[in-house]
């Protein structure tokens, strides 16, 4: 599968050689990132040309880091899309992006993670499946989703608060109280970004 | 430490297994020696073990109730469950009595056939508990999806209904002196009738739900229904010896079934609050044990592949 193949070039290796780059090479790690993003200032990012034009394996590995994101930037929009596409397209999709979640982050800052509602979903899911069924989750959450987003609308930062809420009362109608608290407990450690 | 801690799934299977066995016996000798020693005592100890089943069973299904909010369905559904509990007990606390004292054989058809008052009502009680069960699944959604297979389930528990009319005469309190208790007699196959039909929807929503706790209590608890009808109808064919002890058999494990599922249901909130108590102390490593596990289930289909 694909989040397991970028979970071994992005965690393993490209990491190590991301700390060699950062130390022998000059730069930092946030030169590095924001001239993958393209929002570095035009001076960095002529060094950094310039430097790649003379180093063979930072260039070999930028170009690499360039698949990496790119790939990690369609999975986001697969997210995003993921309400609308099969069940079996949709796993495969929260299966990769929690790859890239496990890979990008170290263990204990989970919540302060740039999540987008659409991982906040998946992780909430993941957590309420082995209580209340697979089916039960995928019922409360749809019905969470219409209630706190509307009729062809989606779930984001600006409505995560109230999406939780309306999830854990869904969830506490079914499995009770206790497991109300622990849906809204759990969803709102969940720092969601907005948009 | 409370009872409750001492119980796990696996005892109550046991506790099933062995209702199941004395239940087996009690048919086979009222078959071979219905006035014997013997079967009073199997008759006294199994009504003394259900009733236990079901006192067991009474104050878990109260502690789950209070575990829903205030004007919530579910915990009504709870709490008719819970009322239909206790009065099992009594039912079968007064027949233990019944028993022992000797009342079975000298006051059948008086004194002890008001033993079908508890059997009304608690089958009353736990038809509407199982229905606010369903309405609160409609309301998310499940329990509203049927199959055409469904029509030939329906039509099969009803046609149950009819046959065992047909066979009233056969049961014990249609002789009562009270009016009453030969009206509710009769009305006893019907009324069991309905949880079971309410145990079909109770099914389909387990087949929804995928898996869990809480699709495990209500499989338990669709056993639990059945099994009670198919005992009554095998029991009112006296005169072939293989439903007589198979009706017993169910009859007697039966309400290990319930025990069960009521403790799975219990599973859910003890589950539940363990979890929510870890995620307010420390809702980071929680998440991070959480992504990981998803990570780890995202990586079997790989290797798979």
């Amino acid at each position: 599968m694909e989040g397991v193949s970028l979970e071994k070039e992005a965690g393993g290796a490209i990491r190590k050689e991301f700390s060699l780059m950062n130390s022998e090479h000059g730069f930092s790690e946030r030169q590095w990132l924001e001239f993958l993003d393209g929002t570095i200032e035009p001076a960095e990012q002529a060094q950094v040309l310039e430097h790649l034009a003379g180093c063979a394996d930072c260039a070999t590995l930028a170009s690499e880091l360039v698949v990496w994101r790119t790939r990690l930037l369609e999975e986001g929009q697969g997210l995003r899309e993921a309400f609308s596409v099969p069940e079996e397209a949709f796993q495969s999709m929260l299966s990769s992006s929690i790859e890239r979640i496990r890979s990008a982050e170290p263990a204990g800052v989970r919540s302060s993670f740039g999540w987008t509602a659409a991982e906040g979903i998946i992780v909430l899911r993941f957590l309420m499946e082995p209580i209340c069924g697979p089916g039960t989750a995928r019922a409360t959450i749809e019905l969470a989703v219409q209630r706190s987003a509307g009729e062809g609308s989606r779930v984001t930062g600006s409505n995560w608060r109230l999406f939780v809420g309306n999830l854990s009362d869904a969830a506490a109608w079914i499995c009770g109280s206790a497991f109300g608290r622990l849906v809204y407990r759990a969803g709102l450690g969940l720092a969601i970004e907005e948009g | 430490m409370s009872v409750h801690s001492h119980f796990t799934a696996a005892r109550l299977w046991g506790a099933l297994g062995i209702a199941a066995i004395a239940g087996t016996a009690y048919g086979a000798l009222l078959v071979a020696s219905p006035g014997s020693l013997t079967v009073r005592w199997l008759q006294l100890s199994l009504h003394l073990l259900t009733a236990f089943a079901y006192a067991w069973s009474t104050p878990l299904c109260v502690k789950i109730a209070n575990d829903y909010r205030e004007r919530s369905t579910m915990r009504l559904a709870w709490r008719l469950i819970a009322a239909s509990a206790a009065i099992a007990v009594i039912r079968h606390l007064f027949e233990s009595l019944a028993v022992a004292a000797g009342w079975i054989d000298t006051r059948l058809t008086t004194l002890v056939s008001l033993r079908q008052i508890p059997i009304v009502v608690s089958l009353i009680l736990l038809t509407a508990g199982l229905v606010a069960v369903w309405s609160s699944f409609t309301s998310i959604g499940m329990g509203l999806r049927f199959r055409r297979a469904d029509a030939l389930f329906i039509a099969i528990i009803l046609a149950f209904v009819p046959s065992i009319l047909s066979l009233r005469d056969e049961m014990f309190d249609r002789q009562s002196v009270y009016p009453i208790i030969r009206h509710l007699q009769v009305a006893s196959p019907m009324l069991l009738a309905a949880p079971a039909l309410v145990s079909l929807v109770l099914h389909r929503i387990t087949q929804e739900m995928g898996g869990g706790p809480l699709a495990t209590s209500l499989r338990c608890l669709v056993a639990f229904l059945v099994m009670r009808l198919l005992a009554l109808f095998l029991g009112l064919s006296p005169g072939i010896p293989v439903f007589t002890v198979a009706s017993r058999t169910v009859w007697w494990a039966a309400a290990w079934l319930f025990a069960l599922a009521v403790f799975h249901r219990w599973q859910v909130t003890l589950a539940a609050s363990e979890l929510a108590d870890r995620y307010e102390a420390d809702p980071d490593a929680e998440l991070a044990g959480v992504t990981h596990a998803l990570a780890l289930r995202s990586a079997q289909p790989a290797a798979k592949n």
